[in-house]
This record gives structure tokens, sequence and C-alpha cells, in this order.
């Protein structure tokens, strides 16, 4: 639980070093490739673009979100942002969200949405509206109930830093901000924090998932069916019963010359040996 | 709207000041109980609890997303032309295949590091000229895999069991248990667009006929990139070696392959693949070249 009642000098310092994380953040954020625009690859029911609070519309696939225009999903609605370098964000129901170019800020008023950040792309913020914490490669969620007031940052991969306390929220935990100020910190169970979202619109992150969900797999499903195909046309057994007796190669001390027949010692194999097809 | 009003005039200073108040590190609660999520913020994100399912008592139920997650159900079909059905020679005898597949599967965690997936298929392949080589079967897979960490390779064991019989004759053509282990790993780069990966598995085979037992050695390697948010292609290479252990026979597989995978729907996927075999057997006949060229559907639930 957080105290109301701390110093006003121990504030003060509280602050400076926060607006020095924040500028540091900002500084680093800034070398990497700002976000500037992002362009909305999907949508699902009534999503609404507004370039401002006057301006407003429903989006279109392919419109491009600039900084400080904002996405707003209504009740069964989602919709997905694809960056410039590869960063993605699904957003869920209920949603507001907007981003900063410079500061690489991602801000979620209200809502849930799930982020994938690339390593090596500069990193950025995620924003609530009490939560602020610096990303490099990332997959989390993050979630604002402003019924319960509840706030959720949720770290599916690598791991986040709150700022300005430095506190980092590792792989496999969520940090949430509670009705009463206070924050819980906590390791969540994997397997239940799948929502919709991670597989609205294909695997998410790209290719963590894919490789199994898709038929790609390290275990190419192209090199199976050929083997496949092998056990029942190719293999000993099979040749057993689709033809004659094929002709074994040498026996083991003359592989080196293969594919020549070679006749059957006199004493022949043993038994278990023999060609059986 | 009042909302993306404040949104977007909020201050950033007032931001940064209830960013300050909740997060003195002083005060930071560590405790197992998760505030009440939402029933939408569920569906969007998951529950948020606990791993050991300790919560408050007010945590709603999972969604069913989550228990559906863990099954899956393929249907799938794929025509295939080869340019040696025989698997005999090289390129001698070309071919239509048609190799309907129903797959059901299920996928778990087991802890933090181990996963098991248990998946069972049934399938056939029927041949446009060469009717003799058709067949349907039955198969399963059973594969336990640890991953130390999400970057780190993968090892895993698994056991398969299969069984063969010819349309032709309706005999037995034939049938094992496959025993493996192996190890396996990808290597995300390009913003996460490009995966590169490679694998080893030895297996052992106890079959039935007993000339099919046999041990197998299978290297493969590859790139798959994903060209649109629904396209994904990848071009791979594959060496086996298979030793036969009841018979003198020895066979090396080179193999060298693309294809292209396209997500019509969330549940749609369409396939087109091609490659390049060439396999050297000591048994003259068992030797062959072929190329194959196949497109599918596979409907996944």
């Amino acid at each position: 639980m957080f105290r109301n009642g701390s110093t006003n000098s121990s504030t003060r310092l509280v602050t400076l070093v926060a607006s020095a994380l924040l500028g540091l953040a900002g500084a680093l954020a800034g070398a990497a490739v700002p976000f500037t625009e992002a362009t909305v690859t999907r949508l699902q029911n009534k999503v609404t673009y507004g370039v401002n609070v006057q301006q407003r519309r429903p989006a279109a696939v392919q419109d491009i979100i600039r900084e400080r225009n904002f996405l707003l999903t209504e009740i069964d609605a989602r919709a997905e942002l694809k960056y410039p370098d590869g960063t993605i964000v699904r957003l869920g129901q209920n949603t507001i969200f907007s981003f900063q170019a410079e500061t690489r800020t991602l801000e979620l008023k209200q809502g849930a949405l799930i982020f994938y950040v690339p390593d090596g792309k500069g990193g950025g913020l995620i924003k609530t509206p009490s939560l602020t914490a610096a990303i490099t490669g990332t997959v989390a969620a993050v979630a604002v109930d402003l019924a319960k007031k509840t706030e959720t940052i949720v770290m599916h991969e690598h791991s986040v830093t709150l700022l300005p306390s430095g506190q980092v929220i590792g792989e496999g935990k969520f940090v949430r901000k509670n009705a009463n100020g206070s924050l819980t910190v906590d390791s969540f169970n994997r397997e239940k924090a799948r929502g919709g979202l991670f597989s609205w619109n294909g695997a998410f992150p790209p290719f963590r998932e894919a490789i199994t969900t898709a038929g790609l797999a390290v275990n190419v499903s192209d090199v199976n069916q050929q083997e496949i195909l092998e056990r029942t046309v190719n293999h000993p057994g099979a040749l057993g019963m689709l033809g004659p007796n094929p002709q074994f190669g040498p026996p083991p001390a003359d592989r080196t010359n293969n594919r020549v027949i070679v006749p059957a010692p006199v004493n022949g194999p043993p038994e278990r040996l023999r060609p059986l097809y | 709207m009042k909302i993306p009003t404040l949104f977007l005039t909020l201050p950033a200073l007032a931001a940064l000041s209830l960013s300050l108040r909740a997060q003195d590190a002083k005060n930071y609660a560590y405790h197992s109980s998760a505030s009440r999520q939402s029933q939408q913020e569920i569906e969007d994100i998951g529950e948020i609890v606990p791993p050991d399912n300790e919560s408050d008592g007010k945590s709603a139920a999972p969604p069913p997303a989550a228990i559906k997650s863990k099954f899956r159900f393929n249907v799938g079909t794929r025509e295939e032309f080869t340019s040696n059905a025989k698997l005999s020679g090289d390129h001698s005898s070309g071919d239509l295949l048609s190799l309907p597949t129903i797959e059901g599967g299920y996928h778990t965690p087991l802890g933090k590091y181990f996963t098991f997936d248990l998946a069972a298929k049934v399938e056939s392949a029927l041949y446009a000229d060469n009717n003799d080589r058709g067949f349907f079967g039955y198969s399963a897979d059973a594969t336990l895999d640890y991953r130390p960490a999400p970057n780190l390779p993968r090892i895993y064991i698994s056991a398969e069991p299969y069984r063969y019989d010819s349309f032709d004759t309706g005999d037995r053509v034939t049938q094992a248990v496959g025993t493996l282990a192996g190890t396996d790993w990808g290597f995300a780069f390009n913003g996460g667009r490009s995966l590169a990966y490679t694998g080893y598995t030895y297996g052992h085979y106890f079959a039935d006929p007993s000339v099919d037992n046999r041990n197998s050695h299978r290297v493969v390697a590859g790139v798959a990139h994903q060209f649109a948010q629904n396209l994904t292609g990848q071009l791979y290479y594959s060496w086996q070696l298979t030793d036969f252990t009841d018979v003198t026979r020895h066979d090396t597989r080179n193999m060298v392959g693309v294809n292209l995978i396209y997500q019509f729907t969330e549940h749609l996927f369409g396939n087109f693949a091609s490659a390049f075999i060439d396999s050297d057997s000591n048994v003259e006949r068992a030797s062959y070249q072929s190329v194959t060229a196949a497109v599918g559907l596979t409907l996944q639930f």
C-alpha cells in the first residue's frame, strides 16, 4: 500500500529522479525510429478513428494513425495496428488508445491491449493513467478498468521497468494498481492469461507460436509427409508387398561398393537377416 | 466524448504525479490475491491469476477460449503431383495423389518449462494411377518437451505409434512404434518476421514386419519469413540417415523444399509446397529421386 503521508521533500526528490529517468528513457527511445505513424491492419465491429476530439469517423483498414490521433473500440470491437519497425498493437473492447512519436510511448486510457515490440528496435514506453513503464523487446498485455479503478501490465516475454521507481517486472509477472492505490506484483498463470487477442488475426507475436499453429515447425510437415509415403511404398515391408524381391546391397563389410549386387555367401546369412521380401 | 478529451489534454505532469504516487517503491504489496477482472478484459487478455490457481474467490471462471485453446482439431486435404509415385528409380512414375487427413490434438503446459502434446491422426493416400500404393492409416504422437527459456533450444522426447493398411488388398502394410528424442532451436530476426531454425531428431522404430525395424537420424534447417500478416513462406533442407537393423539396408535422403502458407480466415489455411528429394540406398530398388508439388487446405478448430 502506498502512503499518502510522504514528505514534500521526498516527493520532490522522487520527482527529480523520475524526471531524469523519463528524460533518459526518452533520449534512448529517441535514438530509435519514432512511432510517427501506424497502419490499421484489421478491424472488427465498430472502431472510431479520431484525428482529434472534434474530427472522428469510423476507422478503416489501411488507415494511417499518427501521433496524438486515437482509436476507440466499442463493445465486441477490436483493432490491430502495425508500426513500420514491426511493433504490433492489438486493441480489445471499449478501448481508447493513442501514441507519442518521439518517446515511442503507447498510451492506454481505458480498455485492454496486447503489444509486441521487436528486440533491438529502440524499445519505448507503455503508459496508463497511473503506470509508466520502460520497455525493450517485449510481449505484454495492458488493461485499464475505469469502473474497478484497476490498471494492469502483464509481462509475457522479457521485462519492463516501472518509472520512476525502477522496479523491474520480469517475464511471467504482472503489476496491478488496485482500486485503493496499492500495487500488486505477482506471478501469473500463463495458461489462463491467453485471451482472444492472442489468436485474433493470427498468432501473436509472429512466429513464436506460428511455427506450430500454422503448420510451420522445425519438424517440417512436408518432410513428415514424405516419410509417411516412404513407410508405405519404399520401406522393406512395403516393398515386400508391392513386388518381387528387391536385391539387397552388399553385406556391411563391403558397403563401399554399394549398388553392386553381391551373390549370397555360400553359408548364407543368419535366418533373421535373410531377405524377407 | 469526454474520455478522449481528457486523454488528449491530460498534462504529462499530472500523469507523472499519479505514477509517482502509485509507484512508491516502499509500498509494493506482494500478495497472491488477484483483483477481479471484467469479463471483457478476460476475453481480451485472459485471466490474470497466480500460477497455483490461488485466487480470492472472486475471479471469474476462465474463459472458454482458454480451455478450447488446449485442444485442436484439423481437417485437411492435400493434392500432390509427384514425379515418382513408386519411390524407386528416377522420376519414372509420375502420379497425382490425394492425401486427406483428420487430426485431433491436445497441448498443455506442465509447470514452467515443460509442455505436453498429444496428437492422433487418421490419413490416407489415393493414387490416380498407382492404385496399389494407396493406403489408409492411423498414427499418434505424444511429445514431452522442455524449454529452459523462450530463446533457448527445445529438447523433446516422443512416442509415435502408427499403422498403415493397403486400400488395394486390405492387408496391413506396416506398423511400428517409434521412440524419438531431439532438439530444435529457432532464432527470430527481421523484427520477428523471419525465423531461422534448425533441429536434430534421433528415432528408433520397433516395427512389424521386423524388416522395418530401424534407427534414423534427421537434421533439418530452414528459414521462414512472414511476407504479410497472413502469408508465410519457408525454405528448408532436410538430411536423414535411416539404418534398418534387421536387414542390410542403409538409406540417405536429402530433401530441399519450399512452401507457402496463407491464412484465409482465422480457421482456414491454404498451403503450397514443392520439394526435391534424392534418396540413396544400398538396395538399388529403394534409391529414388522425385520432385513434388502440392496444394492443400487445412481447416483448423
